[in-house]
């Protein structure tokens, strides 16, 4: 009961002193709307990372020449024992051309029926026909059946008919690869016969050792190695994000010492003369600890929710600082437990701190020295 | 019963020592009416302080009902004060932002008692106060008197055996005065110990049985 009393007692001094809570909560809000937005993108950019490396076949094998990829003939694998399958693949950037206008693409060719991406409506491409993900078919405002025009490597403009798109579940590549049969990507991209990009092999990883020691001149991806270089390219990006969790930590601390400060000397009149009336010491600190909760809550509840809105809508304003300004890829937007945990721990952990501890430290004095020492 | 011996109180500002109380020894029996005089900063405050286990001497010992209160833990202090003792500030101290009701009502908080219950124990004080209808006015909209009146009524809500007030009439007005020593008058008919200090003459119906003058931190 007494609990209770207590609560009720806090709740009504936040409504009691708006004017102190709004001072407290308002720029406690910014702040949290702030970082979940970022959180909210960094863990989309994360999860669009790993997502994508799912596309990836187990081992990607290529051949470099004085640290540069160039063509490969990919029948130098065959004799190697292990290697579940194989296949060529071909790819490079195009020019798509559509009545959305123009934009710069991956154009993937890979040797055999079914695709790298799942498809989720129409079916795998043929000659001179061409598979998209959901987002860019969105983007460039083509559906199935109809044509779009890719530049080949001559500059000239090559028709093919959109006849499938595959799923979003990866924004990177739905908002950026076009599918199409190995034949015609290596027309486009302009690939002498015989000759690919790289080779898509199903193989153990300890494959891969064998596949560089009998071929010096071919380097091997896992699938594993290439999600971490995603993921560190994506974290890369999530550098800048890094930089501004920093600076918006120490908005909060700021928040924090400022709270303190304005409790240090408002509190000192109320915190003795409430002893002096027989409150025990965790009476008070209860009161005050609660006050602080109910504001930091609040704040940060409606703030991380308003930053995910932010970034849901889009991110305006903002987008192109967070990604780039010319790129086509949508604004992701997950915010993980861990993420939603940092959050409301670095929202109301020093300011819960910065409320007790004066609170602790004035309650215990005697009530006429806290008194007179305000 | 209250009682001093050798009580001194000597404040700390820097390095510098600032004497308040020397040696001061005191004894009021239950039931009496004391009032403490002398001029302003001569250590009145200081010593109700004491007395009210609001402070602590720098030497001496203080008894009340005889239990030797000096070295005992703030906690067991803040559960004396709640039991024995209702202490009316200088100031008033009444919490800005609260009603003059809930004032009233705080001392009952540590008890767990509801909103409701609280008014309702602390209603009857404004009345017997003539606050009934300032009950729920934000404190800061109520005069000097009328806030003098409810930091009297807050020290009662728990009916207190020793009343504590601070120059209870000396910053108020004539009528306010009046009403406020007739009030204290009857507490002490009533059976209730009241030490305060004042630096005029109590007028009307109070009446000290006992007046001790303080200066230069001596009580004489």
């Amino acid at each position: 009961m007494k609990h209770w009393v207590l609560w009720s007692i806090a709740l009504r001094n936040v409504a009691r002193f708006w004017r102190r809570s709004l001072s407290l909560a308002i720029p406690l809000f910014v702040v949290m709307a702030l970082a979940a937005g970022m959180s909210a993108v960094h863990d989309g950019l994360l999860e669009d990372a790993r997502a994508s490396a799912e596309g990836l076949p187990p081992l990607t094998v290529r051949r470099l020449l004085a640290g540069r990829m160039v063509p490969m003939r990919p029948g130098a694998l065959v004799e190697i024992e292990g290697i579940r399958q194989q296949r060529a693949r071909i790819w490079g950037q195009v020019e798509l051309f559509t009545n959305a206008g123009r934009r710069t693409c991956t154009l993937v060719g890979l040797e055999g029926q079914s695709p790298v991406q799942p498809i989720v409506q129409g079916r795998a491409p043929g000659p001179r026909e061409v598979v998209v993900g959901k987002i860019l078919a969105t983007q460039a405002g083509v559906r199935p059946g109809e044509k779009l025009a890719l530049i080949d490597a001559k500059g000239v403009a090559a028709e093919f008919r959109l006849v499938g798109l595959f799923s979003d579940r990866s924004r990177l590549w739905s908002s950026d690869l076009i599918l199409t049969d190995l034949e015609s990507a290596r027309a486009v991209l302009g690939y002498d016969p015989g000759t690919c990009t790289d080779v898509w092999v199903d193989a153990d990883e300890e494959v891969g050792t064998t596949i560089e020691v009998m071929h010096p001149e071919l380097t091997v991806l896992t699938r594993a190695a290439q999600r971490d270089k995603l993921e560190a390219t994506y974290g890369g990006r999530a550098g800048v994000f890094q930089l501004m969790w920093l600076i918006l930590l120490l908005t909060v601390l700021l928040l924090a010492w400022a709270q303190a400060s304005s409790i240090s000397l408002e509190m000192h009149r109320e915190v003795g003369v409430l002893k002096a009336l027989g409150w025990p010491t965790l009476d008070i600190i209860e009161v005050k600890m609660l006050e602080a909760l109910v504001v930091g809550l609040a704040a940060v509840a409606s703030g991380v929710l308003a930053g995910l809105a932010f970034v849901l809508l889009g991110a305006p304003i903002l987008r192109g600082y967070m990604l780039g300004g010319t790129t086509p890829f949508p604004v992701p937007c997950h915010l993980g437990v861990g993420s939603l945990f940092v959050l409301f721990a670095i929202g109301l952990a020093p300011l819960c701190g910065a409320t007790i501890f004066p609170a602790w430290r004035l309650a215990t004095l005697e009530p006429d020295r806290a008194i007179r020492s305000q | 019963m209250v009682i001093l011996e050798s009580v001194s109180k000597v404040f700390r500002q820097g390095r510098e020592e600032v004497p308040a109380l020397s040696d001061v020894s005191l004894r009021i029996e239950k039931g009496e009416c004391v009032t403490i005089k002398g001029p302003s900063g001569c250590g009145k405050s200081t010593l109700l302080g004491i007395i009210g286990t609001l402070a602590r001497p720098t030497r001496g010992e203080v008894s009340l009902d005889g239990t030797r209160v000096t070295g005992l833990p703030e906690h067991f202090l803040c559960d004396l004060r709640r039991r024995k003792i209702g202490f009316v500030f200088q100031h008033f101290h009444l919490l800005r932002g609260y009603s003059a009701l809930e004032n009233v009502g705080l001392p009952l908080v540590p008890q767990g008692l509801r909103e409701a219950e609280r008014n309702r124990r602390a209603m009857p004080l404004l009345e017997a106060m003539g606050l009934e209808s300032r009950a729920h006015f934000p404190i800061h909209h109520l005069s000097g008197g009328e806030q003098q009146r409810v930091a009297i009524a807050r020290a009662l809500v728990l009916s207190p055996e020793l009343l504590i007030a601070d120059e209870p009439i000396s910053n108020v007005d004539a009528d306010n005065a009046a009403l406020i020593g007739n009030v204290l008058a009857k507490l002490n008919r009533e059976g209730k110990t009241l030490i305060f200090t004042t630096h005029i003459e109590p007028t009307g119906a109070l009446t000290p049985t006992s007046t001790y003058t303080l200066a230069g931190g001596r009580l004489t």
